[in-house]
């Protein structure tokens, strides 16, 4: 009997033992397993605690002249991405407000909410937690701490909690943890290196990061219900195109260019002109007075225009190739005349352009000679209140115009630095940048956009309404899904001029037709053909004959 | 037995000799469409439509205001273009065994374009503006809607006769053509006169045509029973397309000229 007993006492044991482990195995899956959904919210495990958000997309607020402006009830147009983040809203330092709801906090969960971004499911601990330096980290803090909570009731918070996106794009990778402090910085945003969030992106595809509200216990785990909120994130446009060439007309130019090839990303082209005489249009170079086929003609994957600094060189870059001379700076380095690339620069600046060969109509810069046919040409100087682009045959200038816009050219990491041209065409902040890889920005004052085509398979444009006789000067660039505009392609000139289409001709010519003004418009197409007519009756007597028979 | 046989036979003979006058007799009394039992069924002809191409070049230059200067043929080339056009008629009256006449109405369409010069370019010669350089990133067209109202004599009688499957006509009639001059931004226009107006004239034509049906009179009878068309024609015709006014347009932009026509109809 007692050998009954004791097995039975083992037998209970053993199947306690057995529960045991498998309620902690139960327990500890349970807190790994994220069911997130795409309403928003992830499942922890246990816990009562839940936060949702009442509204589907945040609040949006860009920082204009020091001043947040609301501006989520002008989104941008819905093929653009309007809820994302481009390269314009993280220059204006774009505010995102999540009011949130909290439900289920048990004061005896003594759980506060903290606020976590990364590219994987940071309702897992150990995505959250540094466990050990040396090892990826793969989400970081966006926001500081909300306190222990109790909110057993569904309780709204007073105020929204507020996420910078630039503290979401500033880790955008996983990170490695060798001793680095990823705490929260809440004067990163807006600090001294907080734009640099802006250049994380390295390719023209989009990434998407998830921005999580989570509850978590005193212990640091995670608990309950949380709230997550997918953030769709592209701040490099896609390269430019190439091959742009103009096309006089009267009053008009036609412009012409090649796709950058099958890049995904593009989903039109944005055009700018420069209209000369305006008074920060002049420079060294002026625009040539003809433009033909072969003229700016440039074979390439993309050319970024990065402008050196005052009296260096200026080059236009392939998007893929990373050149800096000896000072820090960029190479003159520069397309030939067949378009190839050019020869690397000494280290010192050039300090004079030439052409490749010479171009009539395109005067070089001033006080320098052609160089030989063949030879690689170099770019020309950076002046004040112009920014001269080699590199092309007979050299093309662009006059940049600018008024409170710029050319940004950043990328590779984030710490490489920014080449910014101010007003006085003065480099200001940063060593040339670094050519980037497979796209880039262009910040341009919206004025100079002519016109822009949401068609990615386009290879022209015409602008209209222009004054004969003066001459332009024209970049086209590429444009993403969310608006952002990418590098400029090489500057072309053109100059239109007075044509005689076939009618001038025949009336300069003394031909005595002289049109008639049909009202309806092109006159052709108000009538209807008599045929037509004749056609619809034979066909009802058509009709009608079958029918009889 | 041989006077048995004889006797069958001649019953035999007999009765077929007996029944065969009352075979015909009956056919003729009962068989109503004896007379049209092997003559093919053919659904009423009335009308004709034709598809048609031709390679045109229009008599622009010929105005005798331009004094000899050339404008088209300096902006576009000597060359022609692809006329496409459509015609409907009526063959309203017909003429046994000879043909039919009846009205018709036909439209059409063609164009012509090419780069504008630059002005610079052009020079006064003889007080023509002749064009020399290269021409400008600018296109320009003159676009032609030649329309058509013409009387029809179709000298079909042969071929309903005879099955001779070539059929000539003639037409004439009365012509009205629009025309718009383009450029790149819309309507030409030129000290304040649009380039588009209209032209009236003559339409003359004469044509032969070949019908298919003979390659395939199945077919052509089961298209008629099916569809009601008559004939599949080929044709090949000369047009002779005068816009010069009509008398009524003093200075008409000339738009008209004369072609070779092919196609192909259907009557039915």
């Amino acid at each position: 009997m007692l050998n009954r007993a004791r097995a039975m006492v083992g037998r209970r044991l053993l199947f306690a033992l057995a529960c045991l482990g498998a309620f902690v195995a139960a327990s500890g899956t349970a807190r790994a397993q994220i069911t997130g959904s795409s309403s928003g919210t992830s499942s922890i495990g246990s816990g009562s605690e839940s936060i949702t958000s009442p509204i589907p997309n945040p609040y949006r607020y860009l920082t204009q002249n020091g001043v947040a402006v609301n501006v989520t009830n002008t989104p941008r147009p819905q093929n653009l991405n309007p809820t994302g983040v481009n390269f314009s809203d993280c220059e204006q330092d774009l505010r995102l407000d999540f009011p949130l709801v909290l439900s289920g906090f048990q004061p005896s969960d003594y759980a506060h909410v903290e606020v976590w971004a990364g590219t994987v499911d940071c309702t897992q601990d150990a995505n959250r937690n540094n466990i050990n330096a040396g090892v990826s980290q793969p989400c970081w803090k966006v926001a500081g701490e909300l306190g222990p909570q109790n909110a057993v009731s569904p309780y709204s918070l007073p105020s929204p909690i507020s996420i910078y996106v630039r503290d979401v794009l500033r880790y955008e990778v996983p990170i490695t943890t060798t001793g680095q402090n990823l705490g929260w910085d809440p004067n990163f945003h807006n600090g001294p290196n907080g734009e640099d969030a802006c250049f994380v992106q390295t390719s023209d595809a989009g990434v998407q990061l998830n921005v999580y509200f989570i509850p978590v216990q005193s212990t640091e785990q995670a608990i309950g219900t949380a709230y997550q909120y997918p953030l769709n994130t592209d701040l490099v446009a896609p390269p430019p195109p190439y091959n742009v060439t103009l096309n006089a007309g009267d009053s008009l130019l036609q412009a012409n260019w090649t796709t950058p090839g099958n890049d995904p990303d593009i989903v039109g082209f944005a055009v700018f002109a420069d209209p000369p005489g305006a008074s920060e249009s002049t420079g060294s170079c002026s625009c040539g007075n003809s433009v033909g086929s072969g003229a700016n003609s440039y074979v390439g994957d993309g050319a970024l225009i990065v402008p050196g600094e005052e009296g260096g060189a200026c080059m236009d870059a392939e998007s893929d190739a990373t050149e800096a001379d000896a000072s820090g700076g960029i190479e003159a380095s520069t397309m030939d005349a067949s378009g190839s690339g050019g020869e690397a620069g000494t280290g010192s600046p050039e300090a004079s352009v030439s052409d490749a060969s010479p171009e009539s109509g395109l005067p070089d810069a001033a006080g320098v000679a052609d160089a030989a046919a063949g030879e690689a040409g170099a770019v020309g100087t950076c002046t004040p209140n112009g920014i001269t682009v080699g590199g092309a045959e007979g050299g093309s200038c662009f006059s940049a115009a600018l008024e409170n816009n710029r050319f940004v050219v950043g990328g590779g990491s984030s710490s490489v630095p920014i080449t910014t041209i101010n007003d006085a065409g003065e480099s200001v902040g940063g060593d040339a940048g670094e050519a980037l890889t497979g796209g880039g920005i262009s910040s341009i004052n919206p004025k100079y956009e002519v016109g822009e085509i949401d068609d990615f398979t386009a290879t022209q444009m015409t602008l209209t309404g222009l004054t004969n006789g003066d001459p332009y000067t024209v970049v086209v660039t590429s444009i993403d899904g969310s608006g952002n505009i990418g590098p400029t392609s090489v500057a072309a000139c053109g100059t239109p001029k007075p044509t005689n289409d076939y009618w001038k001709t025949y009336k300069k010519d003394d031909g005595g037709a002289s049109g008639c003004a049909l009202e309806s418009g092109d006159g052709s197409n108000g009538q209807v053909p008599l045929f037509a007519l004749g056609l619809a009756a034979a066909a009802a007597a058509f009709i009608r004959r079958r029918t009889r028979r | 037995m041989i006077v048995r046989r004889v006797a069958t036979s001649a019953a035999v003979v007999a009765t077929v000799v007996a029944c065969a006058p009352s075979a015909l007799a009956q056919d003729d009394r009962t068989d109503t469409l004896g007379p049209l039992r092997h003559k093919t069924f053919e659904s009423p002809q009335n009308f004709e439509i034709e598809l048609r191409l031709s390679s045109f070049k229009p008599d622009v230059d010929s105005d005798p205001n331009l004094h000899g200067c050339t404008p088209f043929a300096d902006i576009f080339g000597p060359g022609s273009s692809l006329m496409l056009g459509l015609e409907f008629d009526w063959q309203a009256l017909r003429i046994p065994h000879v043909g039919t006449i009846g009205p018709g109405a036909g439209v059409g369409y063609v164009s012509f374009s090419a780069g504008a010069p630059y002005s610079g370019s052009s020079t006064a010669s003889g007080g023509c503006i002749t064009s020399s350089g290269a021409t400008s990133g600018e296109n320009t067209s003159l676009n032609i809607y030649p329309m058509y109202l013409a009387g029809i004599f179709r000298v079909d009688g042969p071929w309903k006769d005879f099955g001779i499957p070539v059929i000539p006509y003639a037409k004439l009639g009365g012509a009205f053509a629009l025309w718009q001059a383009t450029n790149t931004l819309g309507t030409s226009t030129f000290n304040g006169t649009k380039g588009q107006g209209y032209s009236l004239g003559t339409q003359l034509a004469i044509g032969v045509a070949f019908n298919l049906n003979v390659l395939d009179p199945q077919s052509a009878r089961e298209f008629d029973e099916t569809m009601g068309v008559n004939s599949t024609l080929a044709f090949a015709e000369f047009t002779d397309s005068n816009i010069t006014g009509l008398g009524v347009q003093s200075d008409p932009l000339r738009v008209g000229g004369t072609s070779w026509t092919f196609g192909i109809a259907w009557e039915f």
